[in-house]
């Protein structure tokens, strides 16, 4: 496939990735999925509840074709939690992906490295494709890539904040320097943004708020798709390079100011 | 026996096999996966199981979740 983002053994067209949460319906939701273009949707865990025996979304989801579903590991305070949660998402959706996240403060959901870390290898030696939600760390992402990790899931700025590309500075060196796909998670809040993040070479974003609480989802989820499809295609074409002065792309001939006679 | 289910006391009245739990619940099996004293529980071995009285059993689905 031609520029497909290779994740694990698997290769994929879309390079939006989409989260289901927050969304005000499971219809507004599946509306949005369709209309991203999204191959890679995670999902989160629940208690089985007997009053909501029907409100289940994995079936609905499971429908859509082209969808791989990527189980999260939300609500895992550490590491012992999260590969439990793991195994669970891999026992529901049969998917060897994970969306592996430990954020155990409700206050700032900053990923706990230390316990993302040791909950990586455990999985990575389970056999699942590992997709760690980290702080915008070099340094973590290139422990985490020779862990085995299918991609590092650096963000934006928090959880939800909608505060977009606060950490710009080491998302770009995270870019520049990992050997598996770099993944902006978490933050976004514009298409623009998630547009920025490809051109300069991300390989691909992970939008679930930006979209959620947009007025209108659906149509959102659209213009994300089409945001990461144009900035990557602007990173692939390559920019111009950036000059400090200005460069006319009209002759300036003498002609209009001649003299009248 | 008393079990113990996603928190809650469940007086099962049933021979302690997940097929018959999961019907009591009304549970899609192809939809749910189990925990028991906290130990993941894979599908491939839930005919297996023999639940005891007391045990802690999770049922778990999947939720929206970014």
């Amino acid at each position: 496939m031609e520029d497909g983002l290779r994740l694990g053994d698997r290769v994929f067209r879309s390079r939006l990735l989409l989260g289901t949460g927050k969304f005000s319906s499971v219809e507004t939701m599946l509306a949005a999925v369709r209309a991203s273009g999204a191959e890679l949707v995670t999902v989160a865990l629940r208690r089985f509840n007997r009053e909501r025996a029907d409100d289940d979304i994995f079936g609905p989801l499971a429908a859509i074709d082209g969808i791989t579903l990527m189980p999260n590991t939300s609500g895992a305070m550490n590491a012992r939690e999260a590969v439990r949660a793991a195994l669970l998402g891999r026992e529901i959706t049969g998917s060897p992906f994970v969306k592996l996240e430990i954020h155990p403060n409700p206050h700032h959901l900053m990923p706990d490295p230390i316990e993302t870390y040791e909950a990586a290898v455990r999985l990575v030696k389970e056999g699942f494709f590992v997709l760690p939600y980290i702080s915008a760390d070099p340094v973590l992402a290139r422990r985490l890539e020779d862990a085995g990790c299918a991609a590092v899931m650096p963000l934006g700025s928090a959880i939800g904040s909608g505060q977009g590309l606060a950490t710009l500075s080491m998302l770009q060196v995270i870019i520049r320097d990992a050997g598996v796909p770099a993944i902006v998670d978490a933050g976004l809040r514009s298409p623009s943004e998630a547009a920025a993040v490809m051109e300069m070479g991300g390989d691909a974003v992970l939008v679930n708020s930006a979209i959620a609480a947009a007025e209108n989802p659906e149509l959102m989820a659209e213009a994300f798709a089409i945001a990461v499809q144009a900035g990557r295609q602007a990173h692939r074409a390559g920019l111009m390079p950036r000059s400090e002065t200005a460069a006319a792309t009209s002759p300036l001939t003498a002609f209009l100011a001649a003299e009248g006679s | 026996m008393n079990l113990v289910v996603n928190g809650e006391p469940y007086p099962h009245s049933g021979q302690g096999t997940v097929a018959e739990l999961l019907e009591e619940f009304r549970a899609a099996p192809a939809m749910t996966a189990l925990m028991i004293n906290g130990e993941v529980v894979r599908r491939s071995h839930w005919d297996s199981v023999r639940l005891a009285e007391g045990d802690e059993v999770e049922m778990i689905v999947a939720a929206a979740g970014g």
